[in-house]
């Protein structure tokens, strides 16, 4: 049998354990979010793995409550939009979005919803990419962004309808 | 969902694609936390269990950093009216200090707890402890007596929101006669505005910090110090709480005193909390008492039932999976009650783990066998290979500590069916025994009593297993301004080096590389460095920078290169190091492979061989 050997091996405390636990089963999502919010994928891997070395580094500050996976959506969500602004990604201008969403079947399909997306305010984005990347209730995303669960729901509303505004316009 | 919700997840489906084929690297995750280097001394790299902790591979919760500091002595004499200290806590363990809560709050809670995974048995009766206002945040203390647990929750409600909840186990009233007994320590609440930056990162201050516990009669105040001196809170209720209102960055209560009624005082050891980047719980002064000869080695034991996957204890619902993030694709899983007075309760899962991996980095074909111990919401534990579950010791050994600024550590895991009894020896002189059923065992103990030491014996009363906690440099909070900052550059990538001096006499230091050495380190020694005199990492992979720090007494490194070449430098001062490789030793046959660190007159002092990373 081959020599089985921890991954985990430095674990110095159970919070570590449990966060590799997250880490593990949770990469996917969480790299998918953070690509959502700074649109570069080496820079959201490198957004997970730090997200995960702040958590570590500050394991002890974790205070138990609101879940551990909460917690850390939380640091995921600063650290990327820290990488946005550290990295100064091109913003798309508004005025952009026409040519960019006029494709020639009228559909808004892959990279050309990016535009749209960026041009919505931050926290619809946020609530978008929480809701559907990683697919948490709106309990969860009003505690990672630490708002109430009725704004959750009426920022979703808000973000719908910016897309459905921007659907029709396209020329179908 | 609505056709809208259809077409905007349509639309973002195909925005952001889900790349399953992503790799997940944790010791990436461990080396820019710099989690290996406070923990074994080599920074920057996880060396970890197969250079330091050989016999520990099959780590399970990885015991921690031992113990407390034990913040004032346990000797001060105390006054004639808490002599019989478990008596004077008599309010408490009958679980009727303070007031009742309403009909509505109570309702609240059994309701709360019978949907817990990690119920509290029997009806625990809720009782209003303490309310105070700071800064337009209630804090409310509460309290209750579950089984074996003297439990407090602190609920903050206002301008900033929380709660926390932390036991006691009604056996630590009984190691000694302390009268106050510190449950909670700085947990924090809120967001202040106070900033620091430590290293490379800034650390928010949170808008206050609690501190709470309970206090058996004849004791009217506790005294407790922190950064901003020293402040004295009534006992109302056998209890006592703390606000500490806009603390400052790792600002921490470092000293309790309990007051008593007759005017003198008693020292209250505690565990200062662990703040930032550095640091664990400290180490006490004293050795675990009990055996240090195993009598009867037992190597691969078994436990039947887990083999059999007979149905013992209680089935492990999906929902369970989900919240507690155990094995996702388990065969086989049940929830155990070692202790039938306690709420927590110990998961066991058999089914593939994504912890596991092979010496080629792949997983494992062989099934794992995983243990969780379940708190609060809240699940921690570790994972093995189920063909060789207790290749050492017939149990598993780690330990945890829930929530910030929780002052017990629970010592839970599996033992095999050669084992009858378990026992803890503490640090302070303290023996107790471990409830066992079903081969799971769970112990509540003060981290203010570490070190401690886990034994294991058979049927016929002998030593069959010894653990024990390892311990560490302790708390470690850098403080001022940088007293080093080195940087160092090559072709692709550059590396920073920023040192602190610690509240607690010893050094900090935090690494940031850019280019192809792009990750956060970083290291605290405490001052004592005892162990270890020669800590030096490598990055990136493969190396072009030497980092870290060497003691004192190593006034020259020489770095040994597999091509039998030799380059000598000196360290920088108070020892540390930052030196870029030359390009031709870059290469994996003539790559570095060992540090010498030498005296002022040549003698070697230490040395430290680097692992074939080829």
């Amino acid at each position: 049998m081959a020599r089985v050997e921890q991954t985990v091996r430095m674990t110095e405390d159970s919070t570590l354990a449990a966060l590799a636990n997250v880490y593990f089963h949770g990469y996917r999502r969480f790299l998918r979010v953070a690509e959502a919010i700074v649109r570069d994928g080496e820079l959201a891997k490198d957004v997970v793995q730090d997200t995960f070395a702040r958590a570590i580094r500050g394991r002890f500050d974790y205070r138990g409550d609101g879940g551990l996976e909460a917690w850390i959506w939380r640091i995921l969500v600063n650290t990327a939009r820290n990488a946005v602004r550290d990295s100064r990604l091109p913003q798309v201008p508004l005025y952009e979005l026409a040519d960019e969403l006029a494709t020639s079947d009228g559909q808004p399909a892959g990279g050309e919803l990016r535009p749209l997306l960026a041009a919505l305010p931050e926290r619809q984005r946020l609530v978008l990419f929480l809701r559907y990347y990683a697919d948490l209730d709106y309990r969860r995303i009003a505690d990672v962004l630490e708002i109430k669960p009725g704004t959750v729901g009426a920022t979703l509303n808000q973000a719908h309808a910016a897309v459905r505004r921007a659907l029709k316009e396209v020329p179908r | 969902m609505t056709d809208l919700d259809l077409l905007v997840a349509e639309a973002l489906e195909n925005d952001v694609p889900f790349r399953r084929d992503a790799e997940a690297d944790w010791p990436d995750v461990l080396r820019r936390a710099g989690v290996a280097v406070a923990f074994n001394g080599h920074p920057g790299r996880v060396v970890g269990a197969s250079a330091v902790r050989r016999s520990h591979r099959r780590w399970y919760a990885a015991a921690a950093t031992a113990a407390a500091l034990l913040a004032l002595s346990f000797v001060t004499p105390l006054g004639g009216a808490i002599r019989d200290t478990v008596a004077d806590f008599s309010d408490w363990l009958r679980g009727t200090p303070g007031e009742p809560v309403s009909g509505e709050e109570q309702r609240a809670f059994d309701e709360a707890n019978a949907r817990s995974y990690a119920a509290f048995p029997g009806s625990p009766e809720l009782r209003r402890l303490i309310r105070t206002e700071i800064d337009g945040v209630s804090y409310d203390l509460l309290g209750f007596r579950s089984g074996n647990s003297l439990c407090i929750r602190v609920v903050a409600a206002g301008e900033a929101r929380g709660s926390t909840l932390t036991c006691a186990p009604v056996g630590e009233l009984r190691h000694d006669d302390t009268p106050v007994r510190v449950l909670l320590a700085d947990w924090p609440v809120g967001k202040g505005d106070k900033t620091a930056r430590l290293g490379f990162e800034t650390y928010r201050a949170p808008l206050a910090q609690v501190t709470a516990g309970i206090a058996a009669d004849g004791v009217s105040g506790v005294e407790l110090v922190d950064e901003h001196g020293s402040h004295r809170v009534d006992v109302v209720a056998n209890s006592f709480l703390y606000v500490a209102p806009r603390p400052e960055v790792a600002q921490r209560v470092t000293h309790v005193r309990a007051q008593l009624a007759d005017g003198g005082t008693v020292g209250v050891p505690f565990t200062v909390t662990p703040s930032g980047p550095g640091g664990g719980y400290g180490g006490g002064a004293g050795e675990p008492g009990g055996p240090t000869r195993v009598e009867r080695a037992v190597k691969g034991g078994r436990i039947g039932w887990v083999d059999r996957r007979d149905e013992r204890g209680e089935p492990l619902d999906e929902s369970a999976r989900e919240k507690f993030h155990l094995l996702a694709e388990a065969e086989f899983g049940r929830v155990l009650t070692p202790d039938p007075d306690s709420s927590k309760r110990i998961a066991i899962t058999i089914g593939e783990s994504p912890l596991l991996r092979t010496d080629a980095g792949e997983r494992p074909k062989r099934p794992a066998i995983c243990t969780s111990v379940l708190s609060r919401g809240t699940a921690s534990g570790g994972c093995m290979s189920f063909d060789d579950m207790f290749p050492d010791v017939p149990f598993t050994f780690g330990y945890s500590v829930v929530g910030a600024g929780d002052q017990f550590a629970t010592f839970a895991g599996i033992a095999s069916d050669d084992v009858a009894r378990l026992e803890l020896f503490t640090a302070t002189g303290n023996r107790i025994d471990v409830p066992l059923r079903d081969n799971a065992y769970l112990a509540e103990v003060a981290l203010a009593r570490l070190p401690a030491k886990l034994v294991a014996y058979d049927t016929e009363g002998r030593v069959i297993g010894i653990r024990e906690t390892p311990r560490d440099d302790g708390p470690a909070t850098p403080v001022g301004e940088p007293i080093l900052r080195l940087k160092a550059s090559a072709a692709d990538g550059s590396l920073e080096l920023v040192a602190y001096r610690t509240r607690e006499g010893g050094q900090c230091w935090f690494g940031r590389g850019t280019g192809t050495a792009r990750v956060n380190v970083g290291s605290c020694i405490g001052k004592d460095w005892r162990e270890a005199p020669v800590r030096l990492g490598l990055l990136p992979d493969p190396a072009v920078f030497v980092y870290g720090r060497v003691r004192d007494e190593v006034k020259r490194i020489t770095l040994r290169y597999a091509d039998g070449d030799e380059q000598r430098i000196e360290p920088e001062r108070d020892g540390y190091v930052l030196f870029v490789i030359p390009p031709e030793h870059r290469t994996q046959a003539r790559r570095l492979v060992e540090f010498w660190g030498l005296a002022f007159d040549g003698k070697v002092v230490a040395r430290q061989r680097l692992p074939d990373r080829g």
